[in-house]
């Protein structure tokens, strides 16, 4: 199914339920766009809603209300199409730690059933520098190493839609600056990003637009530009403060 | 077919992880190398302690000229008499069974002599040795009886002329204790292989939990588990039909591992699968944060397999009150399988001998 977005999200609520009280609401009426080759940066402090939005986009978490659409998938109806279009990084995922990097890469097209696997896996290994470190294991590797090899196996099958959460937590400045480097490489190849983190540099260097969350409540979204506009400050760091002040 | 090649790709990467880890050595090796001399110990244990004699069971009535229930005992054979005996054999209960026999027209007349059969016995064996002795014993036996016969009526002895015409059936030989003794090892390396393939197919449920790694492919393994458990609950109902009928050889050309099969495999797949079921159903039915530990979901799996496992069939009462005992310290579900593996298959073995020694001694009237 064609689609002129890569990420439509209309609505979309996420409650949980508590014994003997009212449910926590993660997420309340979000409702936002990410075009095709475009990185939206999703910013918010702890405990916004992020990740939950994002489990709910990676059909990990079902939505209580509202409607997604992946590359023009229903996250609801057709949940085996979104996960074919969508590359996934959470904070939590890991690798599996007794493989080489090479294997680990391997694996991964092996589950996305890719037809030209090691075709595919050399030019992810090359693509993100991993070449000197192919034949290492997963879990010899640096922080920084290890986050490239995540991204490299969550778009080894170049999916439209790349949804990262956090994926600078734990980083030194180079890799950190490694990594946005390679996001933005990512773009620059067409693939639309879905990015969560709380701070305010990295949205700022590598977002076309951004969504500001904060208590499961999508407060503002646009360029920078334009969420200074609205919030009359001129920092984006006094836009999030205004935007976030109990 | 597209989740099968899924599937694969995840079972290759854990046993691939399990053998390039340290697990292989403390989980998997040792506790076979302990295993290995406590099963050949207590087959060695109970194949000298016990005497362990022939038995052969023959049907009430054998013609009383012959006088064969004498005949076999003399030569140290147990006799057991029952009206079935062709299903002893088939149980392994005896090692050879008389299951018919004809009388013949006698002894002929002046100018053919012997030239009719007097009795052709049907005999069950599949020990080529004890066919060939149970041969010349019942031959001998015949002519004993014939030579008597012949000489009463003025004839010459008949040593050398073939009074018996004996019918064994052609199988291969299974049903020595020796010959026995490889397919008890095969089949404890079987148990061994079952269970590592277990661990494997179980682990990526804990791997999930544990690290987290597969949530980059969204919920595949949720998407997995559907299938799996209809081929765990498929590949269980096989197995454990197949290893029934070859224990109780309805399919003669299906490889007969003795009732070591019987014992162990059903209570193997069905411990696996109540084991697997109960993780494809917990993965299915948590969310990701409401997960127990892997540690304690392993353990609690494992406890709830082997009350599976021992309540299963007619196992004895004190065997899963046991199990559950030396469950509750192990903490990683493939010592325990291969204990509980490796118990079976030593239990089952001396429950065999033993059974065997108690048809012997009923045989012989003790």
């Amino acid at each position: 199914m064609a689609s002129t977005v890569a990420l439509e999200v209309r609505s979309l609520r996420r409650e949980w339920p508590q014994p003997g009280g009212p449910p926590v609401i993660a997420v309340n009426d979000v409702t936002f766009e990410v075009h095709p080759g475009e990185i939206f940066g999703l910013l918010g402090p702890n405990g916004a809603g992020k990740s939950t939005l994002m489990q709910m986009l990676a059909t990990l978490t079902l939505p209580t209300a509202g409607t997604a659409r992946i590359a023009g998938f229903d996250i609801q109806k057709s949940p085996a199409d979104c996960r074919r279009v969508l590359g996934y990084l959470s904070t939590t995922s890991g690798l599996p730690a007794a493989l080489t990097v090479r294997e680990c890469v391997t694996l991964f097209g092996r589950l996305r059933l890719l037809p030209n696997l090691y075709e595919s896996v050399n030019i992810a290994i090359e693509q993100f520098q991993l070449s000197a470190f192919a034949d290492r294991m997963a879990d010899t590797l640096s922080t920084g190493m290890r986050q490239r090899l995540r991204i490299a196996c969550a778009t080894l099958h170049r999916p439209p839609l790349l949804v990262i959460d956090e994926p600078t937590n734990g980083l030194d400045l180079l890799s950190r600056d490694q990594l946005l480097g390679e996001i933005l490489r990512l773009k620059a190849d067409g693939i639309s990003v879905l990015y969560s983190t709380h701070i305010m540099e990295e949205v700022e260097r590598i977002s076309d637009r951004i969504g500001i969350l904060h208590e499961g409540v999508l407060r503002a979204q646009g360029t920078v530009p334009e969420i200074l506009h609205q919030t009359k400050n001129s920092s984006l760091t006094n836009a999030f403060l205004a935007l976030t002040r109990p | 077919m597209t989740r099968g090649r899924q599937f694969t790709a995840l079972l290759q990467l854990e046993l691939r992880e399990l053998f390039r880890s340290s697990a292989i050595r403390n989980v998997l090796l040792l506790p076979a190398l302990l295993s290995l001399p406590l099963v050949t110990g207590a087959i060695g244990f109970y194949s000298t302690t016990f005497e362990n004699p022939t038995v052969i069971a023959v049907r009430p009535g054998l013609p009383t000229d012959l006088d064969l229930e004498s005949a076999l005992r003399d030569v140290g054979f147990e006799v057991v008499v029952d009206e079935n005996p062709r299903r002893l054999w088939e149980q392994h209960r005896a090692d050879a069974a008389v299951v018919d026999w004809v009388t013949g027209d006698g002894i002929g007349d002046a100018e053919h002599p012997l030239s009719d059969e007097v009795w052709r016995l049907r005999l069950l064996v599949d020990d080529p040795d004890l066919a060939e002795q149970l041969d010349d014993l019942v031959e001998n036996a015949g002519c004993e009886v014939l030579n008597s016969w012949v000489t009463a009526t003025g004839g010459s002895p008949a040593r050398d002329v073939t009074v018996v015409n004996l019918q064994s059936t052609p199988v291969p030989p299974t049903n020595t204790t020796l010959l026995r003794l490889p397919r008890y090892f095969l089949c404890w390396l079987w148990f061994l292989s079952c269970a590592t393939c277990a661990y494997a197919v179980f682990q990526p449920y804990a791997h999930d939990r544990r690290r987290g790694w597969m949530e980059a492919l969204a919920p595949l393994p949720i998407a997995l588990s559907h299938w799996l458990i209809a081929k765990i609950l498929a590949v269980t109902l096989v197995t454990t039909l197949a290893a029934a009928l070859f224990s109780l050889n309805v399919l003669p050309w299906i490889p007969d591992f003795g009732p070591v099969a019987l014992w162990a495999l059903p209570r193997f797949f069905v411990g696996s699968f109540t084991m697997n079921s109960i993780g494809v159903l917990s993965a299915l039915f948590s969310g990701p944060d409401t997960m127990t530990s892997p540690k304690t979901t392993t353990t609690l799996l494992a406890l709830m397999a082997l009350a599976g496992w021992g309540a299963f069939d007619s196992a004895p009462v004190w065997m899963p009150i046991a199990g559950l005992a030396v469950a509750t310290g192990l903490q990683s579900v493939l010592p325990l399988l291969t204990t509980a593996g490796t118990a079976v298959v030593v239990w089952s073995v001396a429950h065999r001998l033993l059974e065997r020694r108690s048809v012997a001694l009923q045989g012989s009237g003790e």
